[in-house]
């Protein structure tokens, strides 16, 4: 298996906005988001919100992928809410039934770290 | 096979013992682990000198994180003055922690096996400065939380937060609606002295409660405690010389689809592959379930269990918990009737929810009994990996 590159946006998937202050330098409140692509089925990435307030991300939303500088000097995954999206249509449906349908084994294809 | 031939039919639970449970307790794990120990063999009308088996869950590799605190099985054999011919230190496979033990004793490896969970984690999140413990020890993420904590889901409850916000969008079920779970769960503990949290606690109370990760608020979330929780696990033809013993009617525990927090498909169902597995080996059905300890690590965990396991459909168990009818006393489904993990205490791994399984089987759950009580369903965890078992009157 091979790393795989995406660029094209991808859709919210499911969404929390973290209140609480794990640890003394962690800024609060932020928003984290699942994301996945749609033309890559089985591939889901957890990241950061930014460009809207964490409040108003929603589930089915697009963002677009980047990645902002995280703990220890790497970059972590960080999703940008594309302006003025609405929630394609059906993508509330997204993800199939049964909780036992695993994605495509292609579970290394996540997002490049940088 | 017919279900009448699985090895779970050859096992009962024989004795539950539980130390003092608290936020803290000025006991060592060590102490807490022989409290509970020496209290549920005391419980199955038996001796030390009876027990061959062992068991400590969890073990491994993460035996020692921050507030575990079951020690080393070395150690507490030693303190016993036993002689094993099984032990297990359960780490994978935990889908219910007394299902290896169960196993053992079926085939006779042992005869009266005894599996403990001792948790320091009150003590560990006060020494930690009020922060929970869990994970903010590590000095780097590695294997799948590295996907996880670099992002800031640094706890479990972020990691499941987003299993509840895709549940309510999709089935429109509301706070409102779930915050029956903690609520009557609350007046469930006030009936169990040995509770952890027994002040009564009202709707309104819980959605004004501050927000942990959304949709999640403080009142979803267990209370991490200190405590031990034993069980006597023995084999059913040695059910004449036992106290009071209880069937062990079906146990199953599948880890399907991706074992993994957030690559879990489709996060509005959880649980259901080992709901089905249960109920394949048995000629039970949910109706007949006169009570249920269901994990509840969360608030929306109770909610996976109760539509996995059929007590009702799927998107539904806002509706089903919603004024607390129920799932409370005389309810048709009294459901976590210690409390829970909620109000009860984190003894995790459904170590109180089966010890109170028992007791309610029993008929000794004191204020909090269930009349009448034959058959009760207990489940663990939840997520990729969940186990359930159905136990039975004698």
């Amino acid at each position: 298996m091979e790393p795989a590159e995406i660029t094209e946006p991808g859709i919210v998937y499911s969404v929390t906005v973290n209140y609480q202050r794990w640890l003394p330098q962690l800024e609060v409140p932020f928003g984290l988001v699942l994301v996945d692509f749609p033309d890559h089925p089985g591939v889901r990435v957890v990241g950061r919100l930014r460009g809207c307030a964490p409040q108003d991300a929603v589930i089915g939303m697009a963002v677009a992928v980047g990645f902002e500088p995280g703990p220890g000097g790497f970059f972590i995954p960080s999703f940008r809410a594309i302006e003025g999206d609405e929630p394609p249509a059906g993508a509330a449906a997204a993800g199939g039934p049964g909780a036992g349908a695993a994605g495509s084994p292609g579970a290394a294809s996540k997002a490049p770290r940088p | 096979v017919s279900v009448t031939d699985y090895l779970e039919k050859r096992v009962v639970i024989a004795g539950v013992g539980q130390s003092a449970i608290g936020r803290q307790v000025e006991r060592s794990g060590f102490q807490l682990t022989l409290d509970a120990i020496s209290a549920a063999v005391a419980d199955a009308g038996l001796t030390m000198d009876d027990i061959d088996g062992l068991s400590m869950f969890p073990g491994g590799g993460v035996a020692s994180l921050p507030g575990y605190a079951n020690g080393n099985l070395y150690e507490v054999q030693d303190a016993l003055r036993i002689t094993t011919t099984w032990r297990q230190g359960i780490v994978e496979g935990l889908s219910l922690p007394f299902y290896g033990a169960a196993m053992a004793v079926a085939t006779g490896q042992a005869r009266h096996a005894v599996v403990w969970r001792t948790v320091k984690e009150g003590s560990a999140a006060r020494a930690a400065g009020g922060r929970p413990a869990y994970g903010s020890a590590k000095p780097a993420a590695e294997g799948p939380l590295a996907w996880l904590l670099p992002v800031g889901m640094l706890s479990p409850v972020v990691q499941v937060a987003p299993y509840a916000a895709r549940y309510m969008h999709e089935y429109g079920v509301t706070r409102e609606q779930l915050a029956w779970i903690p609520v009557t769960q609350r007046a469930w503990a006030a009936l169990n002295p040995d509770a952890v949290y027994t002040k009564p606690l009202t709707v309104d109370e819980y959605l004004s409660s501050r927000m942990i990760s959304s949709p999640m608020c403080l009142y979803d979330c267990d209370v991490p405690c200190d405590g031990s929780t034993a069980l006597v696990v023995s084999a059913a033809e040695t059910a004449a010389g036992l106290r009071a013993p209880v069937r062990v009617e079906a146990l199953a525990g599948v880890v399907d689809g991706r074992p993994s927090w957030e690559q879990w498909q489709d996060m509005t169902r959880v649980g259901y592959a080992t709901a089905a597995a249960v109920w394949a080996r048995t000629a039970l059905r949910p109706s007949d379930v006169d009570v249920a300890q269901l994990y509840d690590g969360f608030t929306i965990e109770c909610v996976w269990w109760l539509e996995a396991m059929g007590f009702c459909g799927p998107g539904e168990a806002g509706a089903f918990v919603a004024g607390g009818t129920r799932i409370g006393p005389s309810g048709e489904l009294p459901l976590n009737t210690w409390g829970g993990q909620l109000s009860g205490g984190r003894l995790h791994a459904a170590f109180g929810h089966t010890a109170e399984a028992v007791r309610q089987l029993r008929g000794e759950a004191g204020a909090r009994q269930v009349p009448g009580a034959e058959v009760a369903a207990v489940t663990n965890v939840g997520g990729y990996e969940a186990g359930a078992a159905l136990l039975t009157r004698w």
